[in-house]
């Protein structure tokens, strides 16, 4: 396993395409997105010459997404951009059509970086590994990135065929996954398990491609890579979901705001005795907070709890009807049960 | 291969905290499940009290083609309660890692594996059918979890699930894992896994592609903090990627959806 990952964020690119960033909104979400891991971001020609016109923006770290067109490699060249990501079929590799040559003789002869994105399977035969191999060499490509076009691919498969591609071929191996089938993230991990280093990602899993923050954090508590993790990952991804008009779920990986809420008698005991019982990482780890929710599924020590932090005493005898109370005005109301409605139910059972 | 789906919407789902059904929402999803064809349903804790124990026992008497399973801590008196709701199918739990075991319970293998035994026999002494679950499994040491295995099954239990209660495996390790438990296990082993890094469905995959035949879900992935695998992504990516029976009717699986989704919905107060 490689142990310094590039991340290849999908966010900004999005953002751009579907809600119109301007510029200086695009400069605030790359810091804040630069700020989360090691990153490069990933953002179509015609977005990105759009922003351009409208202001300065840093295209260090940009990589132009183009079609295989020598007048978008020069467009690209003329932008400031020293990467370009080139599309390409799996299917039209093996004989390339002359733009497509030019294309690719153009970027290496103006000096742009040059990765090939190639969708469809990426399990490959001897034959067309080879020619994929003289391709790499003749245009020297920096990288090919394969995609999970159908989300069709599953952890193991992505680890073993990565393994092996990057075994065969003479360049780095970038991989982007997809959540058709809810296994971006697994596959994510899965090609870094292999030795890939650089992975496309999404905050919040937006357009459908690995969970940036999933990934992250899988890699760093999973995979054990010497990754830092912002403390303030999850404020971070919200704000930046937020400009470009999503919103994260509570129950969110890593990121969603009830992960660390707690109901159940059983779990509400293990976390107040050792929070490790029940979280795998503290909610400090990401910028959360845990609560304790009090309803239906509480028992008596979650009760006991909360009455302590309302610095109320109750007899253990009284602590049980009062529990039985609050799940009988759960149900009743379909709801937890407030601080105040327990401490009413509390007076009840007192006088 | 036919996988085994064990859907715990009512149990661990309805666990997500804040979230509470009603009586008449959990028999109909009860009901909607069985339309489904799930092999299994979780339906609650007996012995979270009377009202919850109506509301299983309706689902009990409901007639349903699926097993009505009642979930319980390896405890005579929980035992008794789903007993005498009505359940004929027992889930004993027991936690097994040394964390759970030292700093939970502060006990010991050995009084754990006594519990779970007393356990197992008192409820088959009832003529209940035996599912034994083990808490924290992906953090506890493996030979333990085979020493367990082994009591339940020397016990009567039927099968045992191996949870992954954290969400903190990865499916090349979960596969690994089960790759070794699948040959060693004395009992046939469910998979129930959490979504805490959003990889609950590649987990659930990852061991049924190393041999188990049992998966645990809930509808929409409702569950304790990022909520559990999701029983309609696990039905579509066993069935489209690998052509496995799971006994679902897909077509069904929107309206199933729609009305769990609808329960959820909280009163305001």
């Amino acid at each position: 396993m490689k142990t310094d990952v590039i991340f290849i964020d999908q966010t900004l690119g999005y953002g751009l395409e579907h809600q119109g960033l301007g510029t200086s909104e695009f400069i605030y979400i790359q810091r804040k997105i630069a700020a989360l891991a090691q990153v490069m971001f990933d953002v179509s020609l015609q977005s990105l010459v759009a922003v351009l016109d409208c202001g300065a923006v840093a295209v260090k770290d940009i990589r132009a997404g183009i079609a295989p067109d020598a007048r978008q490699v020069a467009l690209a060249h003329q932008s400031g951009c020293s990467k370009v990501k080139v599309n390409l079929n799996a299917m039209d590799f093996c004989n390339l059509a002359a733009p497509v040559a030019e294309a690719l003789r153009q970027a290496r002869a103006r000096g742009l970086a040059v990765s090939l994105q190639l969708t469809g399977n990426c399990q490959y035969s001897s034959a067309r590994l080879l020619q994929l191999c003289w391709l790499i060499s003749k245009y020297e490509i920096s990288s090919v990135a394969f995609v999970d076009e159908y989300s069709d691919h599953d952890p193991l498969f992505t680890y073993g065929a990565l393994l092996n591609l990057q075994q065969q071929l003479p360049c780095p191996i970038e991989y982007c996954g997809k959540n058709g089938s809810g296994l971006a993230t697994a596959n994510a991990l899965g090609a870094i398990k292999s030795g890939v280093a650089c992975v496309a990602v999404a905050v919040g899993g937006v357009a459908g491609y690995p969970a940036f923050e999933e990934v992250l954090m899988g890699a760093r508590f999973l995979l054990k890579l010497p990754l830092a993790v912002p403390a303030n990952i999850a404020t971070c991804c919200e704000e930046i979901l937020s400009y470009i008009g999503q919103c994260v779920q509570p129950t969110k990986p890593i990121i969603g705001s009830d992960i660390f809420a707690h109901e159940s008698g059983i779990h509400v005991d293990g976390v107040n005795k050792k929070s490790d019982l029940y979280e795998f990482f503290t909610p400090e780890t990401v910028g959360l907070s845990r609560k304790i929710v009090i309803g239906k599924h509480s028992g008596k020590a979650a009760i006991e709890l909360k009455l302590k932090e309302l610095n109320i005493f109750l007899q253990p005898t009284a602590v049980l009807t009062v529990l039985e109370k609050v799940r009988s005005l759960a149900i009743r109301q379909k709801a937890p049960v407030s601080d105040l409605q327990l401490q009413k139910l509390v007076h009840e059972v007192a006088s | 291969m036919k996988i085994r789906i064990v859907d715990t919407t009512l149990r661990d789902g309805e666990q997500a905290a804040g979230l509470v059904f009603s009586q008449a929402e959990k028999l109909a999803i009860a009901r909607a499940l069985d339309r489904v064809g799930v092999f299994a349903i979780e339906a609650g804790t007996p012995a979270m009290g009377v009202e919850e124990q109506s509301a299983l026992q309706a689902i009990v008497e409901a007639g349903l083609s699926a097993r009505v399973i009642a979930w319980n801590r390896a405890v005579r008196q929980d035992i008794l309660t789903s007993v005498q709701c009505g359940f004929s199918f027992i889930h004993i739990s027991v936690p097994v890692s040394e964390l759970h075991l030292t700093y939970k319970l502060k006990t010991t293998r050995e009084a754990i594996l006594q519990q779970l035994a007393d356990s197992v026999a008192y409820a088959r002494s009832f003529g209940c059918t035996i599912s034994v679950g083990t808490e924290d499994a992906s953090r506890a040491d493996e030979a333990f979890f085979l020493q367990v295995a082994e009591a339940a099954a020397r016990t009567g239990a039927e099968y045992i699930r191996y949870s992954d209660t954290v969400g903190c495996l990865e499916p090349l390790q979960t596969y690994e894992i089960m790759q070794r438990l699948v040959k060693k296990s004395p009992l046939p082993l469910e998979i129930h896994v959490h979504n805490d890094f959003g990889l609950a469905t590649a987990n659930t995959l990852a061991a049924i592609q190393a041999g188990v035949l049992m998966a645990s879900a809930t509808v929409c992935g409702i569950g304790e903090r990022a909520g559990n695998a999701a029983l309609e992504q696990i039905a579509g990516v066993l069935t489209e990627l690998y052509g496995h029976e799971t006994g679902i009717d897909r077509k069904l699986l929107p309206d199933l959806t729609r009305l769990v989704a609808q329960a959820c919905q909280k009163n305001s107060q």
